[in-house]
């Protein structure tokens, strides 16, 4: 039986609160895969707006830009476990995202 | 004249009047000097009534816990007594990475239809990008756009979240919060953002609850705010 604060006091869940807590877990834990996809969506959205001005007729975005922003943009049908959506979303100990595929390639 | 002694019954009723007492006879030092004897103030003689007009924020709830809970619920916070509300605490969940989620209760228990929808941002520390967490028709508000750090010495989350109208049964509750945290790669970040309950419901309380696993520990405290 899980523990509940409820107004203050730490007390054992009733059988209705437990049935809520349950619920809210198993929730999270079968909606696993479609939350790790749509934060990986996420996080490629974020970085091809870091280059989209050299979409900008006045600038010519070089092919290495070109390549990876299409990599990007093939994250989702190349990737589709969630052993493959953990590989994406893997983290160094200082919070940055591990994966090289998310580094801006400079050349 | 020097007296240290009044007989009883010495004064009569309203024998000291205003033209007595000139205006500046108690000087203001009398109450910062700590000569008035605040033991004198019982409890309770400073009610709301005699504070009227004054202002600012009524305290109205608070929990707290350093032992393994799995939710938080705060019942009869809201009501028709305060039209606003701020919420402010901190808490850590036990499990590395989990993500905190909030919703409201009513006098039916939680409300959890697909009625919540929000539009979150995030900085880290160690990034100049911008995240977002951007939801609608769904079951929960997703309050921490991150998951959380479990150590509570770094402390996974401290937070206000201001509350407008969550107890008016003819307006949408709507929810400001922002907040400090640690990521579950150590990293801090600030976020702040909004939130909506999108059916109309007479809100009496909220509920926080990790998706995965327990909070360790939690501080919340509860605040009316004052018309005037």
């Amino acid at each position: 039986m899980v523990k509940i604060l409820y107004n203050g006091v730490l007390r054992d869940a009733t059988a209705e609160e437990q049935s809520e807590y349950d619920a809210t877990q198993t929730a999270y834990t079968n909606n696993a895969n479609s939350r790790k996809l749509a934060e990986i969506k996420e996080i490629r959205l974020q970085k091809l707006k870091e280059t989209d001005y050299l979409a900008n007729s006045d600038v010519t975005m070089p092919d290495y830009i070109k390549t990876w922003r299409q990599t990007l943009r093939d994250l989702p049908q190349n990737n589709t476990t969630e052993s493959q959506y953990n590989t994406l979303l893997e983290r160094n100990t200082n919070g940055s995202l591990k994966n090289s595929v998310w580094t801006k390639p400079t050349e | 004249m020097s007296k240290t002694t009044i007989p009883t019954g010495g004064i009569t009723a309203d024998a000291i009047n205003g033209t007595l007492i000139a205006d500046d006879a108690i000087n203001s030092e009398h109450y910062t000097d700590a000569s008035i004897d605040t033991a004198h103030i019982g409890d309770n003689q400073v009610t709301a009534a005699k504070a009227t007009g004054v202002g600012g924020l009524a305290f109205i709830s608070g929990s707290s816990s350093s032992s393994s809970h799995g939710t938080i619920t705060l019942d009869n916070i809201f009501s028709s007594s305060y039209r606003n509300y701020i919420v402010i605490g901190d808490f850590t969940p036990a499990t590395n990475n989990a993500d905190i989620e909030l919703r409201f209760r009513n006098s039916g228990g939680t409300q959890s239809d697909s009625e919540y929808q929000q539009h979150l941002t995030r900085y880290n520390a160690d990034s100049d990008s911008r995240n977002t967490k951007r939801h609608d028709n769904v079951n929960s508000f997703r309050f921490s756009t991150v998951g959380l750090n479990n150590d509570t010495a770094r402390v996974g989350l401290s937070f206000h979240i201001v509350l407008w109208n969550p107890n008016d049964s003819n307006v949408r509750g709507k929810i400001y919060v922002n907040g400090v945290g640690v990521d579950n790669g150590a990293q801090g970040f600030q976020f702040n953002g909004m939130g909506q309950y999108k059916g109309q419901s007479a809100h009496t309380g909220l509920i926080f609850f990790p998706a995965s696993g327990n909070f360790s520990a939690s501080n919340i405290k509860v605040y009316g705010v004052v018309d005037s």
